[in-house]
């Protein structure tokens, strides 16, 4: 037996060759079926890098039906709340080109705000919001809990009072955070006082030793 | 195993390094220090004010006490405005985990609670509360005094430390009780105090150590009792002599005072080397220990608590004599100061109170800046309060602190990675942060940059290095804010789907309850007038109770004799039992005799129920599939064929078991075979009979089947829906192309003609898809005309559909009046409605129109004289439909049909009957109908009209009245008030128009 495979190294080759085939073969398909994934989870990673205002400006019915669609081979760029970073980190997640926004694109945040004097508790807003953000009750007056609302515009349209307005999200001393320098060779005035002392200080000194 | 060795190895190397530490610390005195990576030496500036002494300064007329002067969540306000308060009292409580209460500062009245500005970089405002003193008076509102400490519970001086707002002054503000609970979760072993004092210009630390040195020591001590280290170490530069000497000997009085009790743990000042940033609690851990904390740690992840001198003096204070955290030692200096010194001012104490203290040069301050120069930021204006955080007021000249440099291109010398004592490479990290690249930030460890400045300082370049690190921590914080917005919305909105999923899935069900209900009891009454006179039941029920005969009302009958039969069996054991066994009394015996007679009547009374019923319902059967080809032709009843299709089988199954038993007994040559026999042959009839009816009926329906067939009745529900979903779809698209073609046009850019193309396109496919709705609704409703119509109509066969068809809407609204259902006047009435709103987004649009001066109002307004005309239409149909279906209900009941609720199981002849009333009375019935309507609409807009005045007379007396802060709003609502009132009077007018028409 052991003489004929080395007399004949061809078919020795091609015996460890199939059986390596087998082996490895059976041990995909083991995996394929132990290890099987359920469900479509590239839907679900795309679902994570929407906004979820669940405002409908795509077409759909939400971010998870919008993510669908995505995953079907729908477009990338009807996500305005998203704006251009959600395009392109969509655009990296499934390799595709990223397209410019579909639509306004005006992605600051806002908040409902109901003017609550002229609420008359028709709750329709209630039934239009997609994160039970409204609180309220039949002729009773309506008040929008502003950490949960996504500012998704949905609660404007139906109100027969017209009594909601989209404020932006004032920026308060939590909230607030450093904007980005200028950088090189611009004008630098806006952080002037945050870097004071510097090794440069000597030879910049009497140029700026008219400011006073 | 690998991984168990190297913990053991890291772990001896840690001891071993401690080891190391106190072994020379405890062998030769003087204590080894460790060595950080990096580090600067900037010009020190001290000796400007570390040679005054430190005083108290006056009280301040008013005092602003912002909310939020910690990390944390802010406190919440306890006063009212114009509440007098005394010194230390509770103005302002903590809420949540970590957060610190405010106490009043001064003794005075509250003047506002409002927000202010206040020193924060960002130069915003937030809440705060103002205090203006009264007179000259300082009462105090001291909490108990507890001198002797060391009796109260760990508990209550932790307790202490929250309720006397303490929180750290080094810089963060973080709330001391929280640091002084550590003990729950970590094992701590050294408490530093932070004295090194590293930040350039400041002495505050310096000015509190040489003043009040006992008091420090004992505010280690109470900390040391709640924390439980093994040693103390005060770390201290070597540029504070003074300060050194005076600690050291108030330890060795401490020492030596015998009232008090022994220390517990090792007290140690550790003197350390000048270098910026010694002071940063990472790099003073790791030149007092040489332990290194883990990046994005704490200290108390290497068993260690740091505390900076203001802090434990404000602990001591707090604990021994009761006093809240109302004041702290702030460092008053720079070049433009003539007398710069330390001072201990009230918190919200005004800078520029604090600053006149300290004589400002008379050529003025150049820049005023909160905190050092490394670290510190720039005040736009010196009407701000001081806070828990605010160690030092830096008021320089021109010379000593010009205005930075302009910003250079990065050369990449690497002197930043140099002098970072974090060990990060802040030029990577600046690479990162200008492109915006902030994983990749994160991944250099951003988060433990402590924007102490070191790299800034150093860049040749002048750049602002830290700016660009904490705009990334920034950016990477609003992201992990939002996404953990985004997650809660995701819940909620799939917590609503489900809900929404959920309750309409309950409304069916009770939906579904109704219907079995009424079905139930349509079948109760029909089962009743069976019983009471069979015979004539099964006469009058013959044409027309097909359906009510209910297969149901069957079933409850059978299980019953099958009841009636297991009790009999039941019954007539127990009696074999009893008489084979023989013991039981005679009288035992006759009682389940008669329990097996009463048994035995039971089964009969139900078997004869039963026959009864299957009688009437077989009859019943037969002469829907016989005579009345109509009634099964318009009902169709699929189910019904398939109840004959089933009987057949019994029947079938029925002969073959008689067979079988008559074989059997044949076989054996027991039993009755005669009676077997008979009874074969009896299911063998029945069998044939079943035949025949299923026969019957399959012919029936066959002629039923075509004419569904031809009129197209086969274009179900669901083809109309998707057709529906089709033309919206498209009419979505033209929209879109439209508001595409329009923005191009606005803009004057992009490819109009082809955007015209598009838009030319999107109409041709939305008039395609409602060609195709309208073609298969008409084909739909003359399917229906001819399902529910006479046997005229249906016989006719696709000749007359066609007509029907053509009719269209008013066959599906007029003619089959008698069947039309309740199903469809909810159709109609929903479409009634769809046209009310139709007409009201129609006046919305067209009174914007006329507001803004803009849009073809022309168009708008055909375009509302179509809505409205359509909902006129819908109006007139749902009218004579409801008309329709009054009128059927009286004929079909006089008919002497049996109803549950709607008209629906009236056929046949019923269905005839009222078809041919139907015609003649609709027309009366739609006038009266509609005049009831009108009047009923002219009723509500007579209301409406009033409360329009009334809000009207309101909206206006409000404005007579109002001040001129609210003018300009509640101008806007008599405005609108005035438009809704106009409005109202218009339908009024409208509405009394046809009211006088008719």
């Amino acid at each position: 037996m052991l003489e004929f495979f080395n007399d004949h190294t061809l078919i020795s080759a091609i015996v460890a060759l199939v059986a390596m085939a087998v082996v490895f073969g059976s041990l995909l398909g083991f995996a394929a079926v132990a290890f099987k994934v359920e469900g479509d989870p590239i839907v679900e990673q795309i679902d994570q890098l929407l906004p979820q205002t669940q405002c409908g400006q795509c077409g759909y019915p939400g971010c998870k039906p919008y993510a669908q669609a995505i995953a079907e081979g729908d477009e990338i760029n009807k996500c305005p709340p998203g704006g251009e970073s959600t395009i392109a980190s969509l655009a990296d997640l499934l390799g595709r080109e990223a397209t410019p926004l579909d639509g306004d694109s005006d992605n600051t945040p806002k908040v409902a705000v109901i003017r609550e004097d002229e609420c008359i508790g028709c709750t329709k807003c209630i039934q239009a919001c997609p994160v039970d953000a409204i609180l309220g009750a039949a002729k009773h007056m309506h008040t929008v809990i502003a950490d949960e609302c996504t500012g998704c515009d949905l609660c404007v349209e139906p109100c027969p009072v017209d009594c909601i307005d989209m404020v932006p999200v004032a920026t308060d001393v939590r909230s607030w955070h450093w904007p980005q320098p200028a950088g090189p060779t611009r004008d630098n005035a806006r952080f002037s006082g945050n870097l004071i002392v510097t090794n440069a200080a000597d030879s910049t000194a009497t140029s700026a030793g008219n400011v006073a | 195993m690998v991984l168990s060795l190297l913990k053991s190895m890291v772990t001896s190397s840690r001891s071993a390094a401690t080891a190391e530490a106190e072994h020379t610390q405890k062998g030769q005195g003087t204590p080894r220090v460790f060595d950080f990576h990096g580090g600067i030496h900037p010009p020190e500036h001290k000796a400007l004010s570390n040679r005054a002494p430190l005083v108290a300064a006056p009280l301040p007329r008013e005092v602003v006490l912002p909310l939020s002067q910690h990390i944390g969540a802010p406190a919440q306000p306890l006063v009212e405005i114009g509440q007098r308060v005394k010194t230390g009292e509770l103005i302002a409580r903590a809420q949540g985990m970590i957060s610190a209460p405010v106490h009043a500062s001064i003794t005075g009245v509250v003047t506002a609670i409002e927000p202010r500005q206040i020193p924060h970089v960002s130069g915003l405002e937030d809440q705060c509360i103002v205090i203006e003193r009264e007179g000259e008076i300082d009462e105090w509102a001291r909490l108990e005094a507890w001198r002797d400490w060391r009796q109260q519970e760990a508990q209550d001086l932790i307790q202490r430390l929250q309720d006397a707002g303490v929180v750290g002054q080094g810089g963060a503000g973080f709330p001391s009780a929280v640091k002084a609970r550590v003990r729950e979760r970590h094992a701590i072993d050294t408490l530093i105090l932070n004295a090194a004092e590293c930040e350039p210009y400041i002495t505050a630390d310096d000015l509190t150590m040489r003043t009040h040195p006992e008091a420090l020591i004992e505010g280690l001590e109470i900390l040391a009792s709640l924390i439980g280290p093994e040693c103390i170490l005060i770390g201290i530069e070597d540029n504070k002599p003074e300060a050194v000497i005076a600690l050291e000997q108030a330890i060795r009085a401490r020492r030596a005072d015998k009232r008090l009790p022994p220390l517990d743990s090792r007290l140690e000042v550790v003197v350390v080397p000048t270098k910026y940033p010694s002071g940063g609690e990472k790099q003073l851990i790791k030149l007092l220990t040489g332990r290194e904390v883990p990046s994005r740690g704490l200290p108390a992840d290497v068993g260690v608590v740091v505390h900076n001198p203001g802090t434990v003096r404000a602990v001591q204070r707090a604990v021994c004599f009761g006093e809240p955290m109302i004041s702290r030692v702030v460092t008053l200096t720079g070049e433009a100061l003539q007398h710069p010194h330390n001072v201990e001012a009230r918190l919200g104490t005004s800078i520029a109170d604090l600053l006149r203290l300290a004589a400002p040069a008379p050529t003025g301050i150049a820049r005023l800046v909160m905190g050092g120069p490394m670290m510190g930021f720039t005040l736009e204006s010196d009407a701000l309060p001081i806070i828990k955080t605010t160690n030092c007021l830096l008021a320089s000249s021109p010379e000593s602190l010009p205005a930075p440099a302009v910003e250079q291109p990065c050369i990449r010398c690497g002197m930043c990675e140099q002098a970072c004592p974090a060990e990060l490479l802040p030029q990577q990290l600046y690479w990162f942060s200008k492109a915006r690249e902030f994983d990749k930030a994160e991944l250099y460890n951003l988060a433990d940059c402590i924007e102490c400045g070191a790299c800034s300082y150093v860049c040749p370049s002048q750049i602002p290095l830290v700016q660009y690190y904490r705009f990334a921590k920034g950016e990477i914080r609003s992201a992990q804010h939002e996404a953990r917005k985004s997650e809660r919305a995701r819940h909620r909105f799939e917590f609503k789907q489900a809900r929404m999923a959920r309750e309409e899935a309950e409304k069916e069900a009770k939906r579904q309850q109704r219907a079995q209900a009424a079905q139930k009891s349509a079948a109760a009454r029909a089962d009743a007038s069976a019983a009471a006179d069979t015979t004539s039941a099964s006469a009058t029920t013959t044409a027309a109770a097909a359906q009510p005969a209910p297969a149901t009302d069957i079933k409850a009958f059978k299980t019953a004799r099958a009841a009636a039969n297991i009790a009999l069996k039941k019954a007539e054991k127990a009696l074999k039992a009893a008489q084979d066994g023989g013991e039981s009394s005679e009288s035992d015996i006759a009682k389940l005799e008669a329990n097996v007679t009463a048994a035995k009547t039971k089964l009969a009374s139900a078997e004869s129920a039963l026959k009864a019923a299957s009688e009437s319902a077989a009859p019943a059967a037969a002469g829907a599939s016989t005579a009345n080809t109509a009634t099964t032709g318009a009902t169709a009843p699929a189910a019904d064929l398939k109840a004959l299709k089933t009987a057949r089988a019994a029947a079938n199954i029925a002969v073959k078991k008689a067979e079988k038993a008559l074989k059997t007994a044949q076989d054996s040559g027991e039993g009755d075979i005669p009676t077997l026999e008979t009874s074969v042959a009896e299911a063998k009839a029945r069998l044939a009979k079943a035949e025949a009816d299923l026969k019957a009926a399959s012919e029936s329906a066959a002629p039923a089947a075509a004419s569904t067939s031809a009129t197209g009745a086969a274009a179900p529900a669901a083809d109309l829906k998707a057709l529906k979903t089709a033309r919206a779809a498209a009419n979505i698209a033209v929209k879109k192309a439209e508001k595409a073609l329009k923005t191009a046009q606005d803009s004057g850019e992009g490819d109009i003609p082809a955007l015209e193309a598009s838009v030319t396109d999107a109409k041709s496919r939305l008039a395609k898809a409602e060609g195709d709705l309208k073609a298969a609704t008409d084909a739909a409703g003359a399917a229906q005309g001819a399902d529910k119509g006479p046997v005229a109509s249906a016989a006719a066969g696709s000749a007359q559909t066609t007509d029907t068809g053509a009719a269209g809407s008013t066959v599906n609204a007029a003619a089959p009046a008698a069947a039309a259902p309740s199903a469809d006047i909810k159709a109609l009435k929903t479409a009634r409605a769809a046209a009310n709103i139709a007409v009201k987004k129609a006046e919305k649009a067209l009174a914007r129109a006329g507001e803004s001066g803009e849009g073809d109002i022309e168009d708008l307004q055909t375009l509302l004289a179509t809505a409205q005309e359509n909902l006129r239409a819908a109006e007139v149909r749902l009218n004579s439909a409801q008309a329709g279906s009054t009128d059927a209900t009286p004929a079909a009941k006089g008919a002497g049909e049996l109803i549950p609720e709607a008209p629906k199981p009236a056929a046949g002849s019923v269905g005839r009957g009222s078809m041919a009333s139907n015609v003649t009375l609709s027309q009366a019935e739609i006038e009266a109908s509609r005049a009831e309507n009108l009047a009923k609409r002219h009723k509500q807009v007579s209301i409406a009209v009033r409360a329009a005045e009334a809000a009207h007379r309101k909206a206006e007396a409000a404005l007579s009245e109002a001040d001129d802060e609210n003018r300009q709003r509640l101008a806007t609502k008599v405005d609108r008030t005035r438009r809704n009132l106009e409005h109202a009077r218009e339908s009024l007018a409208e509405v009394q128009a046809l009211v006088d028409a008719q």
